[in-house]
């Protein structure tokens, strides 16, 4: 089908909700390279990440009536989904690497590195590394691998609320960061 | 609460990025219902995080999107062919689209823009670096020039203050019978036996040839050297006795005697 449909935000979610077939072409056509880049960024395989994002689209697709306006825009509720979907799958495949006696939890903190690696240059984690080490490293464990706060502070071993403190601190600098980047965007694309 | 306070304290930018536990949640959910600031100031951020997503997105590979349909196939609704009312695009995401749009139109100018003062700069610099080589051997040729002119000058000084020396007799030599107009000068030091030669009125003569100067001692002629190109006075052997100095032609290198028939002038000292 080759019709293009213009939404508003709240006609998209409507159509959305109601399932409709031009909502979805709608969503993939503008959202889909932005969710694979997040996807593609936390996972960094490009085939796990095919997975991810199907699975993505599928659960958008289902949950799509759980969706509260109240609570945020349509493309954060999109990205989030994405985000968490990309760490359940990091977390499987990383629990299947070290899958000796150890207990689940033990093996998502040893075979999830905090350390920069390689792939970190898509999205969010590039800038990360313009943060000092210790708010990267809060990013790197909350963001990208999804560790709660608790897991974060036995992990480093400080307190729940330094971590917190310590977290909120980064979260605002990074957003600092993104701010310029989207200043310059241009030249930084 | 102090809300500004709140709104400051990353709690916006955790909530946004998924980081807060269900207490924060719950807090900030009912902040925004309450507080129309704290709303905006999510929201605020929200477009800064889909700008950035959207700034650093990877097109996933093409054979995707019929997979995921298919996937969710059995879930389009089978009365789904109404397009939506509205084609205007007032959507924030819209906006968001067109405001990039309007940023790569501009881009695309300051481009173009860009490439065109390039081609003017590089010609121009072209321009001035052809003229600049082109100075660089003039004046190369000039210094060269001047350097050969020096040489000259130098030469000819020496020669003067040879010829001024007081010890030095000068020995005019005239064009033999035949020869009339050819005339050269040989300044010899008796004492220490030193023979220059001013080639002054001398004919130019055949590529095979050379002009040779000859001491004539004692009726008979010595070899005074060859005469080759040389600014002002021409060094030549040293001859401690003669009675006449003479030049012939001779072929190119020089003879062990003269070839008296190619005498061209001659004088006694």
């Amino acid at each position: 089908m080759s019709i293009e449909a213009k939404y508003s935000e709240e006609e998209l979610v409507l159509a959305l909700q109601q399932r409709q077939e031009l909502a979805f072409e709608y969503l993939y056509k503008h959202y889909s390279a932005a969710l694979y880049g997040t996807i593609l960024s936390i996972v960094k395989d490009s085939e796990e990440s095919n997975d991810v994002l199907q699975e993505v689209f599928v659960r958008i697709w289902k949950q799509a009536r759980s969706y509260d306006a109240a609570k945020g825009r349509l493309f954060t509720w999109m990205i989030n989904i994405a985000r968490h979907g990309a760490i359940d799958r990091l977390r499987s495949t990383g629990f299947k690497r070290t899958s000796e006696n150890r207990k689940l939890t033990e093996s998502v903190y040893n075979s999830v590195s905090a350390s920069p690696s390689r792939e970190d240059h898509i999205g969010l984690h590039a800038l990360t590394r313009e943060l000092k080490e210790d708010f990267r490293i809060l990013i790197e464990y909350a963001y990208f691998k999804g560790f709660t706060q608790e897991e974060i502070a036995n992990t480093l071993g400080i307190p729940v609320g330094t971590v917190k403190t310590r977290l909120r601190a980064a979260l605002l600098q990074m957003r600092k960061l993104m701010e310029l980047m989207i200043t310059v965007g241009l030249l930084w694309i | 609460m102090d809300i500004k306070e709140y709104i400051q304290s990353g709690i916006i930018e955790s909530y946004v990025m998924g980081l807060t536990d269900p207490e924060e949640t719950a807090l900030i959910e009912s902040a925004m219902r309450q507080y129309p600031e704290v709303r905006e100031a999510v929201a605020a951020f929200e477009r800064v995080m889909e700008q950035q997503a959207q700034a650093r997105a990877v097109a996933p590979p093409g054979f995707l999107k019929e997979k995921i349909k298919e996937a969710i196939r059995e879930d389009i609704a089978v009365d789904s062919i109404a397009p939506p009312a509205a084609v205007r695009d007032s959507s924030p995401t819209g906006r968001a689209a067109i405001k990039w749009r309007y940023l790569a139109v501009a881009a695309s100018i300051l481009l173009a823009l860009s490439a065109v003062l390039n081609v003017v700069f590089y010609t121009k610099s072209k321009f001035f670096e052809r003229q600049y080589q082109t100075m660089l051997e003039e004046r190369q040729l000039l210094a060269s020039n001047v350097s050969l002119l020096n040489g000259r000058v130098s030469a000819l000084q020496e020669s003067l203050l040879l010829i001024n020396h007081p010890g030095m007799k000068a020995v005019n030599l005239s064009g033999v019978e035949g020869q009339e107009n050819a005339y050269a000068v040989v300044y010899w030091n008796r004492v220490s036996g030193a023979v220059y030669l001013m080639p002054s009125q001398l004919e130019k003569v055949e590529e095979n040839q050379q002009y040779q100067l000859w001491a004539i001692v004692d009726g008979k002629p010595v070899d005074a050297g060859l005469i080759g190109a040389c600014d002002g006075l021409c060094k030549m052997k040293t001859i401690t006795d003669a009675q006449a100095f003479a030049i012939t032609v001779e072929k190119k290198g020089g003879s062990p005697t003269p070839d008296l028939s190619a005498l061209r002038v001659m004088g006694n000292v």
